[in-house]
């Protein structure tokens, strides 16, 4: 008997805890997505004596010529980059390039999110590659959808759009 | 054995308390903000996480991400969670991100908070920031792992149970959006908050079998009905969407149990009744018509969803009750509904979703006059090549005013198409409205 209503009581339970999870989730709504313009990555991490830190990133186009990059970085209060901005004309299609990057420990503590190096790109995208690719239709099937990403390329060409990418580096501390 | 009733009793009461009691008091809104701090194979994490972190499990079942959350105190403190000295140094979808929190706190949304079901309801932004993660073509799910939502969940407080919404923004829906990405998340934002404010329980498997729904696609009717809701939200911000939802539905998509898409001209889409209900769009436009044409009318369509909402909500049933709350307004109610539908409702099928009254009839009334005025004079076939009966052209005239007409226009003017619904052997009532003195277009 006591059993049985322990059972009873572990459904009455599991009964509270269905009743109070509302599952289900509105499903997605379907909306296509432009390819990626670029690949950044940090490839390599080197702990040196006095608190230097050396990495090295990858930046790579991912569709067409990018063009006027400009590279800059930032970083946790307990670190300081000691790399200066730098400029690049264009990037085509396979050509990555490699960016080193030198910071140091400095006296100040870490923010909540722990110790982090940032390295963020500004570039004009290749927007007559994008118009190419959006007009994929064995990509992009749904012809109503794929001109939605038309008329967003169209506004971004008007507006002569820069985009911002950037790659954030946390460094473990475990 | 008593024991156990009475908690069932006490379930069954706390049940329906927390779902079917219209109470609403303002709404707590929290915003946390949730980096990925590394990603690698699931078995390369450490067991045990420091607080505040968490691994999110890629859709490939073989990679996880390594979140850490924090709450967000105000703005300039989500800049420098963010990593960046100034607005100019976010990215793309961190930009959108700071616009959805501001967003979110403006008081745009003062009203909408009172609206919210519950005692003490509360709703937290959860700002997923991607950065570093946006190459597809190396995190092939990223856009599945972290696509917004609005994941509800009850929650005790104050002595009972409250639906808490966690609404989850990360830009993984407009990828490469450029300058349109911070209003496109503004607006996700906006369609997310529309689902906190309804109590619909949509049925299983409610969008098909790829669980994705098109604003034009044929999915179940409750999941219609809150997808639409939660677009007229968005709509209250972005009035702008409203042509994409009426060109949308030029055509509806069918998915088949085997997966893919059929698409139908929307006459031809195996929708009749309330099965027209069944298109997100469509309960979209409703709602959105409803609140433009009628006088105060984003309140009435707001004041009565909150009056009436449940989990089983539904067009058919909203309508129902908006016209009980509003007489006077059902015949405007029952236009907006007829000219949503593309005149296909018959008379009894008006009546079974409006209810029978004096407003509703007089709009049934008129619609035939409009029927026999189009019957006494029929639309002469000019006999052009490609022309099908029941197609409906708009075209500019020479003056430059929009016409519509039931016969293409003189040769050489440009012009395009719609079907509407023509019953075989009968014209079918045409209302031409002004489209230059109407908020919106119709007949294309």
């Amino acid at each position: 008997m006591i059993k049985q209503l322990a059972g009873l009581q572990l459904l009455m339970m599991l009964f509270i805890l269905t009743s109070f999870i509302q599952g289900r989730l509105h499903a997605n709504q379907f909306s296509y997505v432009f390819p990626p313009n670029i690949s950044l990555q940090i490839i390599d991490q080197h702990e040196e004596s006095g608190g230097k830190i050396r990495l090295t990133a990858l930046i790579e186009s991912r569709l067409g010529t990018l063009e006027d990059l400009e590279v800059f970085f930032e970083s946790s209060k307990d670190m300081q980059i000691l790399s200066n901005t730098s400029k690049l004309k264009t990037l085509p299609p396979g050509a990555p390039r490699k960016v080193k990057i030198l910071a140091v420990k400095t006296s100040k503590i870490a923010d909540e999110l722990g110790s982090w190096l940032k390295m963020g790109v500004r570039f004009t995208p290749d927007y007559q590659a994008i118009r190419t690719y959006i007009a994929d239709k064995s990509i992009y099937p749904d012809d109503f959808e794929r001109q939605k990403l038309v008329n967003i390329v169209d506004k971004n060409v008007g507006a002569e759009a820069r985009y911002l990418e950037a790659v954030r580096h946390f460094i473990k501390a475990d | 054995m008593r024991r156990p009733l009475i908690l069932l009793a006490v379930v069954i009461a706390l049940v329906f308390s927390a779902s079917m009691v219209p109470v609403f008091a303002a709404t707590s809104l929290t915003t946390t903000y949730t980096v990925i701090t590394e990603y690698g194979l699931i078995a390369s994490f450490p067991a045990n996480l420091a607080p505040g972190e968490k691994l999110v499990k890629s859709g490939d079942n073989l990679h996880a991400y390594r979140v850490k959350t924090v709450p967000v105190r105000d703005e300039s403190h989500l800049l420098q969670l963010m990593g960046a000295a100034s607005e100019a140094e976010l990215t793309d979808l961190q930009k959108g991100l700071l616009e959805s929190h501001r967003f979110a706190v403006s008081n745009s949304f003062d009203n909408l908070k009172t609206r919210v079901p519950g005692t003490s309801p509360g709703i937290n932004l959860e700002l997923v920031d991607i950065t570093g993660y946006t190459d597809t073509s190396r995190f092939t799910t990223i856009k599945e792992d972290f696509w917004p939502q609005n994941s509800r969940v009850y929650k005790y407080s104050d002595g009972g149970y409250d639906l808490h919404s966690d609404i989850r923004i990360s830009g993984t829906d407009c990828l490469g959006y450029g300058t349109e990405t911070a209003r496109t998340m503004q607006s996700t934002f906006a369609h997310e908050f529309g689902h906190a404010l309804d109590k619909t329980f949509t049925e299983a498997d409610a969008y098909g079998p790829d669980g994705a729904h098109y604003i034009n696609e044929k999915i179940e009717t409750k999941a219609s009905f809150a997808e639409g809701f939660a677009n007229f939200i968005m709509m209250l911000f972005f009035p702008e969407k409203e042509p994409e939802f009426r060109e949308s539905i030029r055509t509806i998509k069918i998915e088949r149990p085997e997966g893919g898409y059929d698409e139908f001209p929307i006459a031809d889409a195996r929708l009749a009744g309330e099965g027209y209900f069944d298109v997100e769009a469509i309960n979209t436009l409703i709602f959105t018509r409803l609140a433009a044409e009628l006088p105060d009318g984003r309140r009435l369509v707001l004041d009565s969803f909150q009056k009436h909402n449940q989990r089983d909500n539904r067009m058919g049933m909203f309508l129902k009750n908006f016209v009980s709350d509003y007489p006077e307004h059902a015949e405007a109610a029952a236009r907006i509904l007829d000219r949503e539908t593309l005149g296909k409702l018959s008379d009894a099928e008006m009546r079974q979703i409006l209810g029978s009254s004096r407003g509703i009839e007089k709009f049934i009334s008129s619609r035939a006059v409009n029927e026999q005025v189009s019957d006494s004079s029929p639309a002469e076939n000019t006999g052009s090549p490609g022309h099908k009966p029941g197609t409906i052209y708009k075209w500019k005239d020479a003056a430059g005013n929009w016409q519509f007409t039931d016969q293409p226009p003189p040769q050489g003017v440009e012009y395009t198409t719609r079907s509407r619904a023509a019953e075989p052997g009968k014209a079918s009532p045409v209302t031409i409205e002004n489209p230059d003195a109407s908020p919106f277009i119709i007949g294309y």
